[in-house]
């Protein structure tokens, strides 16, 4: 018999709290909540590559727009269905990533980050110079996802018992379904042999190799990987913003994606997630705060400057990130008595991982 | 080295049986019908308040464009609701940061959505990524720098940028150009750029111009160093100014210290007087660029300039509004912008309330029977009927940049238009 033990009970929680916040928040909140959760799946790629594999890449907008393009491709010129589009975004996303990955696993450390920079800035040229995919600077129109009857375009809703759930709230839904498969697929791939051998490379390359390690090869893995998450990420951020131009295929976007898994806690499951909750929907919770409003100053510059605070002290004082102060909440009520003092402590962890222990967050403490 | 196959085995599993699932989900048609008579969105009935939306660049690349024109939209609603209101009832204004960020646009969107009659949208791409929103909502939405569309819910002031850098560019190639004169354009790489760029582009086809020279940024460039010694090498003489006016402002004080002074063509609505003094007005500041533009610039408007020591007709509204509620801020062409907007909300819900029908449906029937709506002088009158391909104007004011003259532009040229701009079509 399953034993119910707090960390449970909280867990059963916050899924009850995830599957209930369509209903009972505003269409504003909820809408924050769809980009947020495709920033999560986005930030999984980045966390195959940068927190598993330890290559450090800024290439992620590139890709995202891969995403993005395909879906308006595939999806909008000729209207095929999600089901197709989907998983084709992230498959044109992931080739493109093992195409262009030989290269980048030759370098390292700051010159695999400028190559992985000059992608994006490549990438923007090329998105505003063919026209006939992207639609050039003016940008294009990206499908609705639809499956059969299932239509999430603008104007759509679906009865299910007493919920009339509009647009925004099956987009919310449809993004926590792949955010939760693409969180499982992260899972088990830090069990498996090639996501240990990612750790094993991020740990030392040479080592690695050492142990029989297959350095290119998993690297070029880590590449088609991420790009493939981001990919698809691309592919449901341009399908609920409903337009896309080469603009926003910025290099900020890609610093955001880092920024997310580190402060979130990188090559771990629930990181990359945590870090998009504070990334993406940081800046718009606090624009909501009354007194910022009272300042003579646009609300945005102030949220800019009180975000960009809270980062550093994260930052500072969480180096293993978010994610390190989930593992210190849940292991004080699965164990309020027994914590050492100093367990927990800034984040820092409890004991030292094992070298080539996939690092799962909690999953880390049974 | 293979992914073994329990790594994916469950997520693949789970994934097919979602996808089959979701599929035999089917969705309707949502009933976005509101009640009749005087209820609807952003309508509280007991309070005699009408409520209406604004997403608007007021921080980020645009806000010296979004913030005045939000300032003067909020000073003409101040100023309506002193002044009585319509039946008793007020207008409020719901404004929000869009930052001019598309993503921000659509989170902002779903905020208002239920809440406001009407809405004020700023910035291109930004309302192009609401557009499909807007429709499904059955929205009117109205607002500075939307693309021209045949979008029946949308209400536009003035001539798009595309015929508006048309006539303006076929007004100086046919009456102050020689035949040898070369031409190019500086635009932001955009949705709204890439509007200005159609105008010229359709300009240059129809005269056979000599065009030698299209620079673009990206929005949130402040380096122009590029552009202008690019134009330079051209030998461009006439420039066309595609950008707001803090990167109009680089781009010519970077081409003058490159010793390039071309003669720059402002389309409207982009001539900014700030261009020219500090805070816009005849009394300011002139700032460094003034020499560079003053005397051999055209632009081309459709909101009448404003002089404080002489007002034109219509101004005398604004000034008392504007000594009222908000002195401290300079009138200027977008805040007469935004005040226009204002008048042309307000006239919307006067018609509506006549006909007893305050509905999404309500609105757009009566911004669809509205006719010509009177903006006493300060831009030209649009006129709103059920044709929505057709854009407000496609006829432009020609002035000379002249910092004697009110709002620093001397009208040359009173309701000019061009084939070039005629053959023009909306996006769809």
């Amino acid at each position: 018999m399953t034993q119910v033990t707090p960390v449970r009970c909280f867990s059963a929680l916050l899924l009850v709290a995830c599957l209930a916040t369509p209903i009972v928040m505003s269409p504003g909140f909820v809408s924050v909540c769809v980009f947020v959760l495709i920033a999560a799946i986005g930030a999984q790629g980045v966390n195959v590559v940068t927190g598993y594999a330890g290559q450090l890449s800024f290439g992620h907008a590139f890709f995202l727009a891969i995403g993005a393009y395909t879906a308006g491709v595939l999806g909008g010129d000729h209207g095929l269905s999600a089901l197709i589009w989907v998983p084709a975004a992230g498959i044109v996303a992931a080739v493109i990533g093992a195409l262009i990955a030989p290269t980048a696993v030759r370098l390292r450390g700051l010159y695999l980050s400028i190559v992985t920079i000059a992608l994006v800035l490549v990438g923007q040229y090329l998105f505003v110079n063919l026209d006939g995919l992207t639609g050039g600077a003016a940008g294009r129109s990206i499908p609705a996802f639809r499956i059969g009857t299932l239509d999430l375009s603008p104007g759509r809703e679906l009865q299910v018992g007493p919920w009339q759930l509009g647009r925004d709230q099956l987009y919310y839904y449809v993004t926590l379904v792949l955010l939760v498969l693409v969180c499982l697929y992260v899972r088990n791939l830090g069990r498996s042999r090639v996501g240990r051998a990612m750790l094993a490379i991020n740990e030392g390359e040479l080592g690695a190799a050492v142990l029989g390690v297959n350095t290119t090869r998993v690297k070029v893995v880590a590449f088609a990987l991420s790009a493939f998450f981001a990919g698809i990420a691309g592919a449901l951020y341009g399908s609920y913003l409903s337009y896309v131009q080469p603009d926003q295929w910025s290099l900020i976007l890609s610093v955001e994606y880092v920024a997310a898994v580190i402060i979130g806690g990188s090559a771990t499951v629930f990181g990359p997630v945590l870090g998009a909750i504070v990334v993406f929907a940081l800046p718009a919770v606090i624009e909501k705060l009354p007194f910022l409003h009272d300042t003579g100053v646009a609300p945005a510059n102030v949220a800019a400057i009180i975000y960009a605070v809270v980062i550093i002290a994260v930052l500072l004082k969480m180096p293993r990130g978010l994610i390190g102060l989930v593992d210190t909440f849940t292991r004080r009520i699965s164990t309020p008595n027994k914590l050492p003092p100093s367990a927990g402590d800034g984040g820092l962890p409890a004991e030292p991982p094992a070298v080539l222990a996939p690092r799962l967050g909690r999953s880390q403490h049974p | 080295m293979k992914v073994r196959p329990r790594t994916f085995a469950p997520a693949a599993v789970l994934g097919v049986a979602v996808a089959l699932i979701l599929g035999a989900c089917g969705t309707t048609d949502a009933d976005t019908t509101s009640e009749g008579g005087l209820k609807g969105p952003g309508v509280d009935s007991s309070a005699k308040t009408i409520t209406i939306g604004e997403i608007s660049a007021l921080s980020g690349p645009a806000e010296s464009v979004g913030i005045p024109v939000h300032d003067g939209l909020e000073t003409y609603l101040k100023w309506f609701n002193d002044n009585g209101g319509v039946d008793g009832w007020k207008i409020k204004l719901d404004a929000r940061d869009s930052a001019y960020n598309p993503q921000k646009t659509v989170q902002l969107f779903n905020e208002l959505k239920d809440n406001v009659t009407l809405l004020n949208s700023f910035g291109t791409p930004t309302t192009a990524a609401i557009r499909p929103l807007i429709d499904e909502q059955k929205l009117v939405t109205g607002g500075a720098g939307i693309d021209w569309s045949d979008d029946p819910q949308l209400a536009l002031l003035g001539t798009p940028y595309a015929p508006a850098v048309a006539d303006l560019v076929t007004y100086v190639a046919t009456e102050k150009a020689g035949k040898d004169s070369k031409y190019g354009i500086f635009y932001q790489n955009d949705a709204f750029g890439q509007a200005n760029l159609a105008g010229y582009e359709s300009a240059a086809k129809t005269l056979d111009l000599n065009s030698v020279s299209e620079v673009n940024y990206k929005p949130g460039d402040t380096d122009f160093s590029a552009q202008a010694a690019k134009l330079k090498a051209s030998g461009a003489d006439y420039v066309v100014i595609g950008a707001i006016s803090p990167n109009a402002a680089s781009l010519i004080g970077t081409a003058g210290s490159l010793g390039y002074e071309p003669t720059w063509l402002f389309a409207a609505p982009l001539f900014d007087p700030v261009l020219i003094t500090d805070d816009g007005t005849a009394t300011g500041k002139k700032t460094a660029v003034a020499p560079l533009i003053v005397g051999h610039s055209y632009a081309s408007t459709y909101t009448t300039p404003y002089d404080a020591s002489s007002p034109a007709p219509g101004f005398a509204d604004v000034e008392a509004a504007h000594k009222k509620f908000r002195p401290k801020t300079p009138i200027n062409a977008n805040f007469t912008y935004g005040w226009s907007l204002g008048k042309i909300y307000t006239a919307i819900v006067e018609k509506a309330i006549a006909d007893g029908d305050l509905s999404r449906e309500g609105i757009l029937k009566a911004k669809q029977s509205l006719g010509e709506v009177d903006l006493a002088g300060l831009a030209s009158n649009p006129t709103y009927g059920t044709a929505s391909a057709e854009p407000p104007s496609r006829a432009v004011d020609v002035a000379v940049v002249d910092d004697t003259a009110p709002g620093f532009l001397r009208v040359e040229s009173k309701g000019y238009t061009s084939d070039a701009a005629a053959s023009l079509k909306p996006s769809s």
